[in-house]
């Protein structure tokens, strides 16, 4: 495992006017080199989390720290060459091609009224041909499916050419092959050095794919650790309030939903 | 390289015709040669005093709206943004008619004043379109322009009607807009007001690509959002300010153009921007000259020329966008 890039330390956080934390003092951390799944039911505080390791707010006690360096201390431009992010969701109001969707990723560096160069172009297509996308260089964005505008934005993360690559729910519009093909991508990225972030809903990738899981439950974490020594099926059960059933399947934990009445025969 | 080249020849042959038609007829051969001083006066003294300011800054003016339209576009993410239409325009006209109503004195008091107007104006119409969630609704914003335009033209009236004979006719004259005061004066006074905001504007193309996408994503990809919103809004409210300090309140240019040029070249504001300057500043010379020539010797409001343009273009990207 590599050197350190994320470091929090009773990270807390309440929005203005909220009675209760969002975030409840977690420590946490990320090197390169690794990949950490964070799981949690809707409304856990898996994004407030991402917002504080993002420097978009500041944790109200505790740190947050990048690269030994407070997140929120971090200039936009800094961070973004360190950081790529893919969101939840994104709306193109205004299309664009394409490749020049994915040459955006190239901002953070470029100086101001600089060009791109040769090796921007490079980075550009590197990244495209990653997330097999080549082919639809020349299509307009609004034009694309779900699962297609997606890896255009995951080219555009990898285009920016991160230590640290950030998903937050990156498989939520993608069928079965893609949604493997990201996370297959996702930890290629991983063993050649990056380290990887994602928020997940899907328990069985995050516990084949992920080096560590944290779990976390109403603004707490309530286990950090590698899958198949941290999750267990009433630990998944208590957090989702859901029964599931654990069976391990290439030695790694995976987990079924039970239904709460049997099937009608 | 070719399309630059043909939007320029454009604009140029709309400068010569600007400058060629009018009430006074005079053929293009003494216009050339007036605009080199040779021939009578009154000719020499028509083109280069009268018509050539005018259509410099009719020019000027479409131009720089264009390019507020498409930069308000890009920051609230809606091809429905427009000066006239979120406000901007309404209360730089409420800040010159309050300045020329007080009769402040000097060059710079309107254009001042009417940037006080216009940044109140969106201010306010920002604010009260950040809904719950820190959302930007559109429809809200709209409305809310709407309601900022109302409320300064009520307010505008409310001055004329208690201002004194004299500040009254200065006032209504202003009010009325167009280009007919033009002069090298308010050419220079525009040029010198608009270059900084200009400038700034188009050294924010790239960050303005970014932050169509969004804010959170523009913050990922390196952008300080904040800082930039600040900065355009800023210099949006200048240029707006600029143009209805000399020109009057005038509609829709800063709809109109971004969306022709959106549809021919895309989105990429390198190329958006310049673009809508060039048809923005031809948009308004031609419809200028419209206003001169089509019922002369009245002339017509030129604002009333862009509306004509306008409202359709509007009511078709309405139906379009506001679903």
């Amino acid at each position: 495992m590599g050197e350190m890039i994320l470091r929090m330390e009773g990270a807390s956080y309440s929005y203005p006017g909220a009675s209760g934390r969002a975030v409840d003092s977690i420590d946490f951390e990320l090197s390169r080199g690794e990949m950490v799944a964070i799981l949690g039911p809707n409304g856990s505080g898996k994004t407030t989390l991402l917002r504080m390791l993002l420097g978009i707010v500041q944790p109200s006690s505790g740190s947050a720290n990048l690269d030994g360096r407070p997140a929120s201390d971090w200039s936009r431009r800094d961070l973004a060459r360190k950081v790529a992010v893919v969101t939840q969701s994104e709306e193109p109001t205004f299309p664009l091609r394409v490749r020049d969707a994915v040459v955006l990723g190239r901002y953070p560096h470029l100086s101001a009224g600089r060009r791109l160069g040769a090796g921007d172009a490079r980075a550009v297509d590197r990244a495209m041909e990653r997330v097999d996308i080549s082919h639809l260089s020349d299509r307009w964005t609004q034009t694309l499916s779900g699962g297609e505008w997606q890896r255009v934005r995951l080219a555009r993360a990898l285009a920016q050419e991160p230590e640290l690559l950030v998903l937050d729910e990156p498989t939520a519009n993608l069928d079965l092959r893609h949604e493997m093909e990201v996370f297959e991508l996702a930890s290629q990225l991983v063993s050649e050095g990056m380290a990887a972030l994602t928020i997940t809903h899907n328990v069985n990738l995050a516990a084949r794919f992920a080096n560590r899981v944290l779990v976390m439950n109403k603004a707490a974490a309530v286990a950090v650790g590698p899958p198949v020594e941290v999750l267990t099926a009433d630990l998944l059960g208590a957090v989702f309030g859901w029964p599931v059933e654990r069976f391990d399947w290439d030695g790694l934990p995976q987990f079924i939903p039970i239904r709460k009445r049997s099937r009608a025969q | 390289m070719i399309r630059w080249f043909a939007l320029t020849l454009l604009a140029l042959a709309a400068v010569v015709l600007g400058i060629s038609l009018g009430p006074a007829d005079i053929p293009l051969s003494r216009v050339i040669g007036s605009v080199f001083g040779q021939g009578d006066d009154l000719t020499v003294a028509i083109i280069r005093d009268l018509r050539i300011p005018r259509s410099l800054l009719a020019f000027l003016v479409g131009g720089s709206l264009a390019v507020t339209g498409a930069v308000l576009q890009a920051l609230v993410r809606n091809p429905l943004a427009e000066p006239y239409l979120l406000g901007l325009s309404g209360g730089a006209g409420l800040g010159a008619v309050a300045a020329i109503a007080l009769s402040v004195g000097g060059v710079w008091a309107v254009p001042v004043a009417a940037t006080v107007g216009s940044l109140a104006a969106i201010t306010l119409v920002y604010r009260l379109a950040i809904v719950a969630g820190g959302v930007l609704d559109t429809r809200v914003l709209l409305f809310g322009g709407v309601v900022v335009s109302a409320f300064s033209t009520a307010i505008m009236g409310a001055i004329l009607a208690l201002a004194p004979a004299a500040e009254l006719r200065n006032a209504m004259l202003w009010m009325l807009g167009g280009f007919n005061r033009a002069s090298w004066l308010t050419v220079t006074v525009f040029a010198c007001y608009s270059a900084v905001p200009l400038v700034v504007l188009y050294r924010a193309a790239r960050s303005l690509d970014l932050i169509s996408l969004g804010e959170e994503p523009a913050q990922y990809l390196g952008v300080d959002v904040e800082r930039l919103k600040r900065l355009l809004y800023l210099m949006a409210s200048l240029l707006t300010a600029a143009a209805v300090a000399v020109a009057g309140i005038i509609g829709f240019v800063g709809l109109v153009v971004p969306h022709g040029i959106r549809m021919i070249w895309g989105h990429k504001h390198t190329s958006l921007l310049p673009g809508a300057f060039l048809l923005g500043g031809t948009l308004l010379v031609t419809a200028d000259t419209l206003a001169r020539t089509v019922v002369a010797p009245i002339e017509l409001p030129v604002g009333s020329v862009t509306a004509l343009i306008g409202v359709p273009v509007f009511l078709v990207l309405v139906r379009r966008w506001v679903k």
